[in-house]
C-alpha cells in the first residue's frame, strides 16, 4: 500500500529528530563538503571579478601603444575607428614636438615642461572624471602638473611654445584655462590633454611650417593631407586587446599592450575554474560516498523499524522512499548550514585575502541562484546516493527483520 | 450449517533451507473460529514463527490448497490464488484490515510516542486521525496504558511496551491477532497480567488469537488450547514439522 507522502515525510522527520545526534553528524558531513566549495567558488569569483574589474575600470589596460612612429593618414583613422573592437582613437603628432612649458600666476612656481596629448569626445581616459576640451584654449591637466603649478579647475595658465629657427630662439605664448584635473591614478606623468587642432598647430609651429602659432583653428578642421606620427587608441573591452594587437602586427606596426596582464587574469580564471572543478569532483565524490554509506548503514540499523513499517502496510516503494526522504531533509539541513558558514566567513576571508594581495576582493558575487544551485546539487547527490539504501530497504526480508534485536 | 471460521487453511506447506539443512513445515488443516484462541508450542526452530509469518501474510507459503479469511466485516475472502502468485500489495491490504501482530519485544517504532505507534495502525487501516486516536485511548485504557500514551517507548517498561504493542495490534479491530512469544521478555507476574489482559480484550472484541510461546506454564494457567506439534526426519538433513489443529488440546 502506497503511503501518503505527507505521512511518510512526518514519520521520516520524526525518526531524524529522534536520532538527532546521527542526523547532525550526517548534516555536518554534508556541510563540511559543501561549505569549502562555496567559499572557494565565491573567492574564485570574487578574486577574478575584482582583477577583471580593475582591468576593465582602467582604460590604460585597453590601450594599444605604438612603438616608434609611423605615417597614419586620415583614412587609416577612419578605418580604425570603424573597427568593432576599437572604442576610441585620436591622432597624435611626433613625440618630440608634443611638449610645451606652462606657467601659472601662483607665487613661487616655476615653469613646468609638459607632454601634450590630443583628446576628443569619448576619450575613455578622461570621461567620467573631467570634461573633454572642445576648444584650443581649454585643457585638462594631470594631477602632477596641477600640483606643480598650484592650480585647480577654472584657473588660467600661460603656455609657452618655443622653437629654434636658424639658431634663433623664438617663443609664442598664449593663455589656456584649466577645464579639469585628471586624478593621479589615471595618469601619472606631467602631461596636458589638448584638442587635436592645437596639437597639430604646435607641431606645425615647432617644425617651422608656420610663421606664428595659430591657435584659432576651427573646431572641426580638415586634416586631408596630414600624416600623423602616432595615435592614442583604446580597445572596446579587455577581451579585444589581443585581436587589435594582432591586427597591428599584421599591418607591420609594432605595438605594446596589456594583453599579457589580461591573459594572466583570464588564465587565472581558467586555472581556478579547473581547480574548483577538481575539488568539486573530489568533494562531491566524497559526499556521495559518505551519504551512500551513511544511509546504507542507517538501513541496517533501522532494519527492524523498516520491517515494522512493512508489517503495518507500508509498500516496498514507500519503505524505499523512506531513506531517500531522510537524505533529502538532511541534505537541505547540511546545505543550509554550509551557506550559513559561507555567509559568516565571507567578510573574514574577503578581508584576509584582500590584505594579502592588496586588492579589494568582493565575494558578494555569490547570488541567490548560486545558493539554490548548491542546494539542488547537494540534495540531488545525497538523495541519489541514498537511493541505494532505499533499494536495500525495499528488498529486506520482513520476517527476518522483525526478529532482529 | 457451521459458521465460517476466521481462518480456514488446508495443506499449507512452507519449505525453508538453512545451510545444508532443509526444513518443511506442514499444516494439514487449520480452522480458527471467531474469538477462538490457540497456542503454538514447540522448541526453538520448530517453525512457530514461520507459521506466524505465513498467517500474517508477510511470507508466502511454498504451497497451500486453501487459505480463506473471514474479514472483520464478515466478508469471506479466498486468498489461495493470491498466495500462489498474486500481488504482495493485496496481501498487505488484507493484513492491514484483518490481522494484528504482536512481536516478542513489542516492535514499537522508537521515534513515535505510544499514541502515534498505536494510532498509526488505525490510520493505515483507514480510520481518520480522530477515530484512530479515540480508539487508541479506548484500548489503552482497558490495557492500563492510556496515561502513558504521550511517552516514547524508551520511557516505558518492557511490560508497558508490550501492552502498547497489544493495543497497536487491536487498534484497527482485526479478526485475527498473531502473537509471537508476547510474554517472553516479561517476568512471570507481568507475563500473566499482560496475557490475561490480552485474552480478555480479544474475547470482548471477538478477535481470534494465535499465540506462539515456549511458556507451557502460562498456557496451563489460562487453560489455552494448543496445536499438536510433531517433528520427524524425512531424509538426511531434512526435517518435517507438522502443526495439527484438529482437536487442539
Amino acid at each position: 500500500m502506497i503511503v501518503s507522502p505527507a505521512r511518510l515525510l512526518i514519520l521520516s522527520l520524526s525518526d531524524l529528530r529522534y536520532e538527532w545526534p546521527i542526523t547532525l553528524c550526517i548534516a555536518v558531513g554534508v556541510a563540511a563538503a559543501l561549505a569549502p566549495l562555496l567559499i572557494l567558488f565565491s573567492l574564485k569569483n570574487g578574486l577574478v571579478t575584482s582583477l577583471l574589474d580593475k582591468l576593465r575600470e582602467d582604460p590604460r589596460t585597453r590601450e594599444v601603444r605604438l612603438v616608434g612612429q609611423g605615417h597614419f593618414d586620415p583614412g587609416w583613422f577612419e578605418t580604425a575607428s570603424r573597427r568593432p573592437d576599437v572604442a576610441f582613437v585620436v591622432p597624435m603628432t611626433r613625440f618630440l614636438t608634443a611638449s610645451m612649458d606652462v606657467v601659472s600666476d601662483a607665487p613661487g612656481r616655476e615653469a613646468v615642461t609638459v607632454e601634450l596629448f590630443s583628446t576628443a569626445a569619448g576619450d575613455p581616459l578622461l570621461s567620467r572624471f573631467v570634461q573633454v576640451p572642445e576648444v584650443a584654449t581649454h585643457v585638462v591637466l594631470t594631477r602632477q602638473v596641477a600640483e606643480s603649478l598650484g592650480v585647480a579647475e577654472g584657473d588660467t595658465l600661460t603656455a609657452r611654445v618655443g622653437r629654434f629657427i636658424d639658431g634663433d630662439r623664438q617663443l609664442e605664448e598664449f593663455e589656456i584655462s584649466v577645464l579639469g584635473v585628471l586624478p593621479a591614478e589615471r595618469f601619472q606623468r606631467k602631461a596636458i590633454f589638448i584638442t587635436l587642432p592645437l596639437l597639430v598647430a604646435i607641431e606645425a609651429y615647432r617644425e617651422g611650417s608656420t610663421v606664428h602659432l595659430d591657435i584659432r583653428t576651427p573646431a572641426s578642421p580638415v586634416f586631408q593631407d596630414t600624416r600623423f606620427a602616432s595615435f592614442r587608441l583604446y580597445a572596446r573591452s579587455v577581451y579585444e586587446v589581443s585581436s587589435l594587437r594582432d591586427w597591428f602586427a599584421q599591418n607591420g606596426h609594432h605595438v605594446v599592450t596589456d594583453a599579457p596582464a589580461i591573459e594572466r587574469v583570464l588564465q587565472l580564471d581558467r586555472s581556478l575554474t579547473r581547480l574548483f572543478g577538481i575539488i568539486s569532483v573530489l568533494a562531491g565524490g566524497g559526499l556521495l560516498l559518505t551519504s551512500a554509506l551513511s544511509f546504507w548503514a542507517s538501513v541496517s540499523r533501522k532494519r527492524r523499524e523498516l520491517c515494522v513499517l512493512r508489517l503495518l502496510g507500508f509498500s516496498s516503494a514507500s519503505v524505499a522512499l523512506y531513506p531517500v526522504l531522510q537524505a533529502f531533509m538532511v541534505a537541505v539541513l547540511g546545505a543550509a548550514a554550509a551557506i550559513a558558514v559561507e555567509l559568516v566567513l565571507r567578510p573574514l576571508i574577503e578581508g584576509s585575502v584582500a590584505a594579502d594581495i592588496g586588492l579589494p576582493v568582493d565575494t558578494s558575487g555569490l547570488r541567490l541562484h548560486h545558493f539554490l544551485i548548491a542546494i539542488a546539487a547537494t540534495v540531488s547527490a545525497t538523495a541519489g546516493a541514498s537511493a541505494l539504501a532505499g533499494w536495500r530497504a525495499a528488498r529486506m526480508r520482513v520476517p527476518e527483520g522483525l526478529r532482529d534485536g | 450449517m457451521t459458521a465460517q471460521p476466521a481462518l480456514d487453511i488446508e495443506d499449507l506447506i512452507v519449505d525453508r533451507v538453512s545451510g545444508r539443512r532443509r526444513f518443511r513445515l506442514e499444516v494439514p488443516v487449520f480452522k480458527l473460529g471467531n474469538a477462538e484462541v490457540v497456542a503454538l508450542v514447540g522448541p526453538s526452530g520448530s517453525g512457530k514463527s514461520t507459521l506466524l509469518d505465513v498467517l500474517s501474510l508477510i511470507l508466502q507459503p511454498t504451497n497451500v490448497a486453501k487459505f480463506v479469511v473471514k474479514t472483520t466485516k464478515g466478508e469471506v475472502i479466498d486468498l489461495t490464488p493470491v498466495l500462489k502468485g498474486g500481488f504482495q500489495s493485496d496481501l498487505d491490504r488484507m493484513r492491514l484490515s484483518n490481522i494484528g501482530y504482536v512481536m516478542q519485544t513489542g516492535g514499537l517504532l522508537p521515534f513515535l510516542t505510544a499514541e502515534a505507534n498505536v494510532s498509526l495502525t488505525g490510520q493505515m487501516a483507514g480510520l481518520s486521525a480522530t477515530e484512530a486516536r479515540k480508539r487508541t485511548y479506548e484500548i489503552g485504557k482497558r490495557l492500563g496504558v492510556a496515561k502513558l500514551m504521550k511517552d516514547r517507548p524508551s520511557r516505558l517498561s518492557v511490560g508497558e511496551r508490550q501492552r502498547v504493542a497489544i493495543a497497536r495490534a487491536l487498534c484497527h479491530s482485526p479478526s485475527v491477532v498473531l502473537a509471537d512469544e508476547p510474554t517472553a521478555a516479561l517476568d512471570t507476574v507481568t507475563g500473566h497480567r499482560v496475557l490475561g489482559l490480552f485474552l480478555e480484550l480479544a474475547a470482548s472484541t471477538g478477535t481470534s488469537l494465535i499465540c506462539a510461546t515456549h511458556d507451557t506454564e502460562l498456557l496451563d494457567h489460562f487453560g489455552l488450547p494448543r496445536a499438536f506439534y510433531h517433528q520427524d526426519e524425512i531424509g538426511p538433513d531434512q526435517v518435517r514439522a507438522t502443526f495439527s489443529f484438529e482437536g487442539a488440546r
